[in-house]
This record gives C-alpha cells, structure tokens and sequence, in this order.
C-alpha cells in the first residue's frame, strides 16, 4: 500500500479503544473505588494509566489539603535540621537533644512522647515520629511477637487513604506529613478490619499530659 | 445528623434540605481544592458539579447504599459520591478529546502497553487484540514507539511537539509511519481477521 492509500486516521480510530484513556479495559470505578483494592486490580491499575490517574484523583479528594506548617514549626524543623548538621561535625555534641517538634497524639491507647509501644498482636508497634526537613516522619515498627507484615493505612480522620505496607524488616515509614490530624489504621496479615485504630493530631501543640 | 440522614433515607426533603446546608460548604471546599490539587481545568462549573453531586447521593441515601455511623462516615461517603460524579464529567472531558493520560508528575511517560494487556481481564475480547498491539508497538522504532505511546495516553500532536521539542511536521510524520508501520505489522498477523469487526476496520484497511 502506498503512503497515499494508507488512511492514518482510520487506523487511529480504530486504536483508540484500545488505548487506557478509553477505560474499555478498565474495571468499573466503583470497583476501584473498592478499599483495599483486590490483588488483580491492583495489578491492572499498575499498568494502567488511567486508573492510575483516576485513583489520584480520588486521594485527592478524600485527602484534605495539607495544612501548611506554621512558623513555630518550621523553626523548630530548621533548629533541629542545624542541630544535626552540627552534630555531624562534633559527633557527640554539645547540643541537648531537641523536645519533640510535632507531638499531640491522642487515641485509646496513647501515652506521651515521641515514641511509644501500641499492643499489636502478640507484640507491640512501636510507633516514633521524627521531625524532618520536610514534615514528620511517622515510623512503625514491630516489636516482640507482632506480626512482621501489617498494612498501615494513614489519612484523614475516617477516611484513611495512603497505605503504607512492610516490606521483610517489619517497618513502615510514612514521610514528610504536613502538621493536621490524621487516622492511623493497622491491619495484620490478610485482616479486613484495622487491628489498631488511632487519632494523630500533629500540631504545633506541645505533647498532651 | 443520624437523625437527620434517617429522615432523608425515608425522603423527608426538609431532612434532605438540612443536610445539604450543613455539608455543602465542606463538598464545595473539597472539590474546589482537588481541582486545584489535580488540575481539572475542565471542571469549569463548581457550583453545577456541587448539585449533581448532592442529587446523586440522595438517591443514593434513598436507596439505602449508606448506613449512617458517624458524621466523618457521611462526609466519606458524600466525597466518595462526589467521585463518581466528577469521573463522569472527566468522561466527558475526555470524549471531547481535552485530556491526556501523559502526567509529568508520575515521571513523563509511564505507559507499557504490553504491561496493559496483559493486567486486562481473561474474558475481555479486547485483551487478543491489545496483545497484538503490543507486539507491534514492541517492535516500532524509538522514536515512532514514543510517539504512538504518547497518542495511545491521548496526546495531541500540538501536545507532543510541546513536550518533546520536536516539530509539527516532525511528530506528524513520525506518527504517519508509526501507523503504517503498525498496520502491516497486524495485518500480516490476522489482526483485521481477529479485531476488525471489534474495532470498526473494514476490508479497506488492508
């Protein structure tokens, strides 16, 4: 066939419903809406521009939007990241080590600080947040008989809506989180319903006791 | 509000009047930030998008598709309602050829086609054909592979010579004998004999 007789256009038409912008491969968004996503659509939306790109758009959504830090904060993050630029010049430092930069964390089983030990199977999760450039890195880790592998799902109050997974070393690190109040769910291996239910408030208050 | 979401869920529209006042400023806030959050320029009329989100979820109360728990539940629900409504719109978008899947957040082009068609569903007549399409695209040069990736994620010629550099002449013909190139590589392997119906490719294609 000669350049002249090909017809580019119909060729592209005919294309197109197999292209993701067209979602005629895609599973109905009530489905990808579904909470957690069942492992073969999870595999499509991987693949999948378009699903992708749907699911952003419903964590952005579901996700208010991140509150800005206040400038007590961002003080305190600058203090802390000199802090460790000093530090690393005089390991051992002279400095005192810095009172937690975010910390109100309330929940049934809250206690007080920068880290604490939350019952989790037949273990605990040690849940610390660490003030970085950033934001607040939360980090979970389990302890003594927990489950090595936990889902921890982190969002809004209710709708927690980012999903944090362990990999082999039974930790999770959510980074960079903005000052707000956030859910934190954690699910153990293969569970549908969260095993550990809690209420973040990262704020520029001081620890609550 | 469990009151309040009984009586709607029972038509009472005085319930469905209180409940719109109290939650329209929070949907309205939400949407109007996701908009900014997610660029979608083309939902153009906030206020309209607010309405049909709130008819939609009560038909939804109506039909019983919530059960009330807390406040924070019902606001999940309403965004998650609002959700169905704005992908419709974005539907529409997309129709009317405004939209393109090439999203430089995620790092430019992310798009494999044969990774798509083979995540596609066992039973889906689609998945043979996009399999093929694959193989062909597989087997395209660098240049013309990019270009038939970016058009496949919706991208216009115009949006092509933006992001690449290249010129209009330029992209069109890459894309012409991307085209052909893909064409006599499927029809060689009985494309038109599996998908042409499917796909709306007559005889003439060959």
């Amino acid at each position: 066939m000669s350049d002249a007789e090909f017809d580019a256009a119909a060729w592209e038409r005919a294309l197109a419903p197999l292209a993701p912008l067209e979602r005629a491969l895609c599973p109905p968004r009530e489905e990808l809406a579904r909470e957690p996503l069942p492992a073969a659509l999870r595999r499509h939306v991987q693949a999948c521009p378009g699903c992708r790109d749907d699911l952003r758009d419903l964590a952005a959504l579901l996700a208010p939007q991140p509150a800005t830090a206040g400038l007590a904060v961002r003080l305190r993050l600058w203090v802390d990241r000199v802090r460790r630029r000093v530090e690393a010049l005089d390991p051992g430092g002279l400095l005192p080590a810095p009172a937690p930069a975010l910390a109100a964390l309330r929940g049934d089983d809250a206690g007080r600080g920068g880290a604490r030990l939350i019952p989790f199977g037949d273990g605990a999760l040690k849940l610390s947040y660490l003030p970085a450039p950033a934001g607040v890195d939360l980090e979970l880790v389990a302890e003594g008989g927990a489950p090595r592998e936990f889902r921890a799902l982190l969002g809004p109050v209710g709708q927690p809506a980012w999903e944090g997974r362990t990999a082999v070393e039974g930790a999770v690190r959510l980074s960079g989180l903005a000052a707000g109040s956030y859910a934190l769910e954690v699910l153990g291996p293969g569970a549908r319903d969260p095993e550990v239910r809690l209420t973040l408030d990262l704020s520029e208050a001081a620890p609550e006791g | 509000m469990g009151d309040l979401v009984a009586r709607a869920q029972g038509g009472d529209p005085r319930a469905e009047e209180a409940i719109h006042e109290q939650l329209r400023p929070f949907l309205t806030r939400r949407l109007r930030e996701a908009r900014a959050r997610r660029n979608w320029f083309w939902l153009t009329d906030l206020d309209d998008a607010v309405n049909r989100v709130f008819a939609q979820f009560f038909l939804a109360l109506r039909a019983g598709k919530f059960e009330f728990r807390d406040p924070t539940g019902l606001e999940g629900f309403l965004l998650r309602t609002g959700f169905f409504v704005i992908m419709n719109l974005k539907d529409k978008a997309r129709d009317a050829r405004w939209l393109s899947l090439h999203d430089p957040e995620e790092g430019g082009l992310r798009f494999d086609v044969a990774d798509f068609a083979r995540s596609a569903p066992e039973d889906l007549d689609h998945r043979e054909c996009l399999k093929m399409l694959a193989a062909a695209v597989a087997a395209l040069n660098t240049n013309r592979r990019d270009v038939i990736e970016r058009t496949l994620l919706g991208q216009s010629v115009r949006q092509i010579c933006e992001e690449t550099g290249r010129s209009g002449s330029s992209v069109s013909g890459l894309k012409f004998n991307a085209l052909k190139d893909l064409q006599a590589r499927l029809v060689e392997q009985g494309f038109l004999e599996r998908c042409g119906e499917l796909l709306g490719l007559g005889e003439g294609a060959r």
